[in-house]
């Protein structure tokens, strides 16, 4: 996307406010002293709020969500005081410049990038209420995160008092990080053009004459329990650092290659989630037994059928998301392991390879498998057209599906009313024609989140209005001529998505 | 034996009559009652709530008489400690019905469902009025509440130094 259409689509969103133009808003100050004194005024000057009494109001608006309070905010000053109340502040801010729109979710208020400034503002309101802050950065590399500053960040994180979570990407991590005597959530990425120092300066800089904090020390203060290291700044990281955190890490993740990353997780017993992307092979069968493992997530990985046999002893395995080349895998395996699983919710598994079963054969497997994982909730597959017979299978099995990921494999109209007898399906990711998608509502009323692979379809708008449910429509698709969806639907987040890291775990629960 | 019926005086000087328990799904009536235990049963006076009002909180009781008990809910952050919305929808058709009248109508009820302190109603319309603020922008929540917008440009500059979506909205 270019600049233009970028700085447009921005100014749209934050209406007609160019947020991108640095004299818009001046970040670098910290206007808190003049915020607090004219918002003293404010209060002193409110009259009482139309309507109703300002209790009542608050009971209203504790039925609403973020972005429908910020707009109420707006309406008037008495209104504006009633959105101050400390029953109404967030506790959990996401800022997620890879989005292009405001969206929420069930945890979370999540802001674009171009809204450092809902950063602040939420900030300033919950102070020592707010426990949790992650930043996440755009997907694409190209296009470098200008929009908050580390100023900007300085200045709300000074009043976080609370944290007990905080991520950053892309961003230099403050100096006085260590001060926070309740973080247990750390995750570290890597700062464009920017001295990497300052950036891991949590973590002990190893080679190359740079400061470093005192990890131990720190240790003392911040039981972190989860962390995410990722980013080219890595190989700054001295991974046995990491290990002090052993009898406290639950959860790690890892985005980069190079690292052996097998002696951590022998030290690190009690790891209950972990997440690995890029090419590092070998390292599966060389794990020591997790008994803990709940969560794994893998992606760009060569697997190998020693290394899913390796997982089968993993009884506790509750997530198991992989994306990856085969190597000698064969979907037998895959089923035979499925047996040993028996808590499993989440299956997601999208293989990159050439497959050498024959066809009737490899359905067969493919309505096994889910035979052999009757507790899911949330089910991907991308290896092998979907037939009557293997989504017949499925659905008798488990008809409780709530997210099924099928957006990579062909579906013929003869499938689609098969979906119908998955009643509870409000998540789905599916690649299909503009003609199937007209009939999409007619057997999954209740999508709350759709996916849609292969481009925009001739008639988004229509697909909403028979959706009445839906919230979220993630689109593998820039076009700027669909800015007018986001108009005409307030209520739905458009999502223009490709492959994204992002986790999302309101996924398949967006009850309000 | 007490009786079944409670007399109430409205706002506009109208006595209607309550079933006893219809009277006792309103908190505030109930309190009234046992404060008054063998003393002369007179109408109660309900000064805030016309009797217009009164006779639809007495439908939707009268819809609702069944309703187990609410169960007063202690409001807990969960172990995340997040802010989460309450679930606004309103599932009952009969509800969905009830609430379908003009804006004053509405309020006048959610008012004396405060007032008389029938949680359940006080509840529904609570929702229905945060089901009409959903997904309006500010101009439109001005024009459906009839409300004049009072906030100055040094105001909307502050606002929008604090937070920079307030030119979005209006």
């Amino acid at each position: 996307m270019n600049d233009d259409i970028q700085r447009k689509k921005a100014t749209v969103l934050s209406g007609g406010i160019d947020l991108t133009q640095p004299d818009t808003v001046d970040l670098t100050a910290d206007p808190e002293e003049e915020y607090l004194e004219w918002y003293r005024q404010l209060q002193a000057s409110s009259t009482q709020a139309p309507l109703l009494p300002s209790d009542v109001w608050q009971l209203v608006l504790s039925f609403l969500k973020p972005t429908d309070l910020g707009r109420f905010s707006s309406v008037s000053r008495s209104f504006y005081c009633l959105t101050r109340s400390p029953n109404l502040i967030y506790r959990d801010i996401v800022l997620d410049t890879r989005r292009m729109r405001p969206f929420e979710s069930r945890s979370a208020t999540v802001f674009r990038g171009h809204e450092a400034q809902s950063l602040i503002w939420f900030a300033r309101s919950g102070r020592d209420s707010i426990r949790s802050i992650r930043c996440y950065e755009h997907t694409s590399s190209e296009e470098p995160c200008t929009f908050i500053t580390r100023e900007s960040l300085d200045s709300v994180l000074r009043h976080c008092t609370n944290l007990t979570s905080l991520v950053f990407p892309d961003l230099p991590i403050p100096q006085w990080l260590s001060e926070f005597s309740g973080l247990n959530e750390l995750e570290i990425t890597h700062f464009r053009g920017v001295d990497v120092s300052e950036v891991i300066a949590p973590l002990k800089i190893v080679g190359d004459k740079r400061t470093s904090l005192p990890f131990e020390e720190m240790k003392e203060k911040n039981p972190i329990r989860s962390m995410t290291l990722m980013g080219s700044s890595l190989r700054y990281v001295d991974i046995s650092d990491v290990m002090c955190y052993a009898d406290t890490l639950r959860s790690f993740a890892y985005h980069n290659r190079g690292y052996d990353l097998v002696p951590l997780f022998k030290e690190c017993k009690q790891l209950e989630e972990i997440t690995v992307n890029g090419y590092y092979s070998d390292w599966f069968e060389n794990l020591p037994k997790m008994e803990h493992l709940r969560v794994l997530r893998v992606s760009s990985i060569k697997i190998y059928e020693k290394d899913f046999l390796h997982l089968k002893g993993c009884h506790n395995l509750e997530e198991l998301e992989m994306s990856f080349t085969s190597g000698d895998l064969t979907l037998e395996t895959v089923v035979d392991c499925a047996t040993s699983w028996k808590k499993m919710r989440t299956f997601e598994y999208f293989i990159f390879g050439q497959r050498k079963t024959k066809i009737e054969v490899y359905m067969n497997l493919m309505a096994q498998l889910m035979v052999n994982l009757p507790s899911i909730t949330r089910f991907g597959y991308n290896d092998g057209d979907l037939t009557d017979q293997v989504l017949s299978v499925w659905s008798s099995v488990n008809p409780n599906l709530i997210m099924l990921d099928v957006l990579y494999n062909f579906m013929t109209v003869d499938c689609l009313p098969l979906l119908s007898a998955f009643t509870t399906l409000s998540y789905l990711r599916i690649g299909l024609d503009a003609e199937m998608l007209t009939d999409l509502h007619k057997y999954c009323p209740n999508l709350v989140k759709l996916k849609i692979g292969g481009g925009s379809p001739p008639d988004l708008q229509k697909l909403i209005d028979t959706l009445p449910r839906l919230r979220v429509l993630e689109l593998d698709d820039l076009s700027e001529k669909l800015d007018a969806l986001e108009t005409l639907n307030p209520g739905i987040d458009i999502v223009y998505a490709s492959a994204s890291l992002f986790d999302d775990e309101s996924d398949g629960d967006y009850s309000e | 034996m007490a009786s079944e019926s409670i007399s109430v005086t409205t706002s506009d000087d109208q006595t209607i009559q309550l079933s006893r328990k219809h009277a006792q799904m309103s908190q505030t009536i109930n309190s009234m009652l046992e404060d008054s235990v063998g003393a002369d049963q007179e109408a109660i006076p309900l000064p805030n709530v016309s009797s217009e009002v009164l006779k639809k909180v007495i439908d939707w009781c009268t819809h609702h008489e069944n309703d187990p008990a609410p169960v007063e809910k202690v409001k807990k952050l969960n172990k995340k400690r997040e802010y989460k919305a309450k679930n606004s929808t309103i599932s009952d058709e009969w509800d969905k019905n009830f609430v379908n009248a003009e804006l004053r109508v509405i309020v006048d009820i959610l008012l004396a469902a405060n007032y008389l302190d029938v949680k359940g109603l006080f509840e529904l319309m609570c929702k229905h009025i945060a089901n009409e603020l959903k997904g309006k922008t500010p101009d439109q929540i001005r024009e459906r509440f009839g409300i004049q917008d009072d906030l100055t440009e040094e105001d909307k500059a502050a606002m929008r130094k604090a937070w920079g979506a307030t030119k979005n909205d209006s």
